[in-house]
């Protein structure tokens, strides 16, 4: 049964790379016979050159650690600063009551449409880069980490207190052990968002990294070099989203 | 009803005072206003970089006072909505198109699953070469957008759906169609509207964005002339209406889903009837 299952999936597999291959293919036929016009559409060979260039030329690698470094500064300030305010919440009942649907509604809200504020404040730079990737981060670590306490069997907290544990130890052994899969959750979501609009704010603000690397070649008109760079954008959101995952599969069996 | 309901209300309001957490957010709002005016009146800024309050309510009378405004309204409402409806329509049919037919699910699996978490604006430079920098983008744009959400919900809904209910559409020998609107589509109501909840949320955000970055009409493209002319609190006017704009739109899908999720779902009939 297994067995089968694998069979089918690499059938899918293969049938789906070759689609793709077909599709490249056609795309190439389309542009070389003028069906499409280059400047629309360059053909994939134009666009594997532009690729080549660009790695010659454009440090596409330093962009892409540029903007994963960025990213991951934005999450890592958002988990120092969310999950002490998310236990705030849950410690100070009242105030976890009264904020927590208004930070439901900022998630919800289209956050990077605030980003002309930011660059009011603070101008075209990484401070805007930095507190608009903040801002995505740290509203899903906040809330997790409060529903996460929330959900601490009372057990658990009634076995501590007959151990006269102190708050601290409460803090370190039983409270964020018990809320720790609750809490990665949320910061599984601030680590898909962040990138998204890391990459998003690089390219509408010409920021440097690989969303500023799409802008700059859009700029100079280099069509085969912009599909270049998106399709270098498109390699990164994957492999790191396939890393997210791995590191969400390793968390769990331990 | 009603009567009963506003006797009960008013009952309880006598009864208790505000709940603290009520409290809490008034002192919060209050706070924050005190201290962003403080902030607006002290100087310690440059002009308008934080304007009062009353700037900005000033700014938004006059921006709606005005004919221009309603045309930018209007061609952004447009983008957004023709750009939602093209991406959502082909989402929910691949979608159901996925589901009935496994193979071809799998395969297209690994392309939506890894195109769907990438940022969608980084497509924008193809679509303006594509469909030039005016309306036509941003309506590609939405499109972009709307679809992935949905698509995903309405895969995710099919997968779901009971396997009786496709044998018995077979077993009576129902048509392509008949069996996309009599068995898939009553039963896929709620994902559907899930999806399309996040589909309107994205397709705005995705309108406003391109608009922002490069165009010559819409809220996105006033907003950001009034930056460059360093018209700070009519740039806030602008946003404060796109954030109420977004919120109404949130909440009407959100009534909607909790509708039919309430009253379960709804007959086949209704459902062709609605179409």
């Amino acid at each position: 049964m297994r067995t089968g299952i694998m069979r089918a999936g690499t059938r899918a597999l293969i049938v789906g790379l070759g689609s793709l291959a077909v599709l490249i293919g056609l795309a190439q036929v389309a542009v070389s016979a003028g069906w499409i016009s280059r400047f629309i559409l360059p053909a994939p060979t134009e666009i594997w050159t532009a690729m080549l260039e660009l790695f010659a030329e454009e440090h596409p690698l330093q962009a892409a650690i540029a903007t994963v470094g960025r990213t991951l500064s934005a999450i890592g300030l958002a988990i120092a600063i969310g999950v002490p305010c998310g236990w705030a919440l849950w410690r100070y009942r009242t105030a976890g009551r009264a904020y927590e649907g208004w930070l439901g509604a900022l998630f919800a809200s289209p956050k990077l449409l605030l980003y002309p504020l930011f660059l009011v404040m603070m101008g075209r730079g990484f401070g805007t880069l930095l507190v608009m990737g903040w801002l995505t981060a740290v509203i899903p670590i906040v809330l997790k980490t409060r529903e996460g306490l929330v959900s601490v069997p009372p057990v658990l907290i009634r076995v501590g207190r007959s151990f006269n544990l102190t708050d601290r130890q409460m803090l370190w052994k039983i409270l964020l052990p018990s809320a720790a899969p609750v809490i990665f959750t949320g910061i599984r979501l601030s680590v898909i968002y962040t990138l998204i609009a890391i990459i998003a704010l690089e390219f509408l603000l010409n920021l440097g990294g690989l969303g500023g690397l799409v802008d700059n070649l859009y700029d100079r008109y280099d069509i085969p070099g912009t599909y270049a760079a998106i399709v270098l954008v498109l390699i990164l959101s994957i492999v790191y989203f396939r890393i997210v995952e791995r590191i969400q599969a390793w968390l769990r069996s331990s | 009803m009603a009567e009963v309901e506003l006797a009960m209300r008013i009952r309880k309001s006598g009864e208790t005072r505000l709940r603290p957490e009520t409290r809490l957010q008034i002192a919060t709002v209050a706070g924050v206003w005190i201290l962003w005016e403080a902030l607006a009146w002290s100087g310690l800024f440059y002009r308008d970089i934080v304007p009062s309050s009353f700037k900005v309510i000033v700014a938004m009378g006059r921006l709606l006072a005005t004919g221009a405004f309603y045309g930018h309204l209007g061609t952004t409402a447009y983008e957004v909505l023709v750009g939602f409806a093209i991406g959502a329509a082909a989402g929910v049919l691949l979608g159901i198109l996925f589901g009935a037919r496994p193979f071809l699910g799998r395969v297209m699996n690994g392309y939506i699953l890894a195109l769907a978490p990438a940022p969608k604006v980084i497509f924008l430079p193809v679509l303006m070469t594509a469909f030039g920098i005016g309306v036509g983008s941003k309506i590609a744009m939405a499109a972009l957008s709307a679809f992935f959400p949905t698509v995903l919900s309405t895969a995710a809904g099919m997968a779901l759906i009971n396997p009786t209910l496709i044998k018995v559409g077979h077993s009576f020998n129902a048509t392509a169609v008949q069996m996309v609107t009599r068995i898939y589509l009553p039963a896929l109501v709620l994902p559907v509207i899930s999806g399309l909840r996040l589909g309107l949320g994205v397709a705005i955000v995705g309108t406003l964005i391109a608009e922002i970055k490069l165009s010559n009409a819409g809220l996105g493209f006033i907003a950001i002339q009034y930056y460059e002319r360093f018209r700070i609190p009519e740039m806030y006017a602008v946003i404060v209406i796109i954030f109420m704009l977004a919120a109404a739109a949130n909440w009407l899908m959100t009534r909607l889903s909790d509708r039919l999720g309430r009253h379960g779902m709804p007959s086949s009939a209704e459902i062709s009837g609605a179409a």
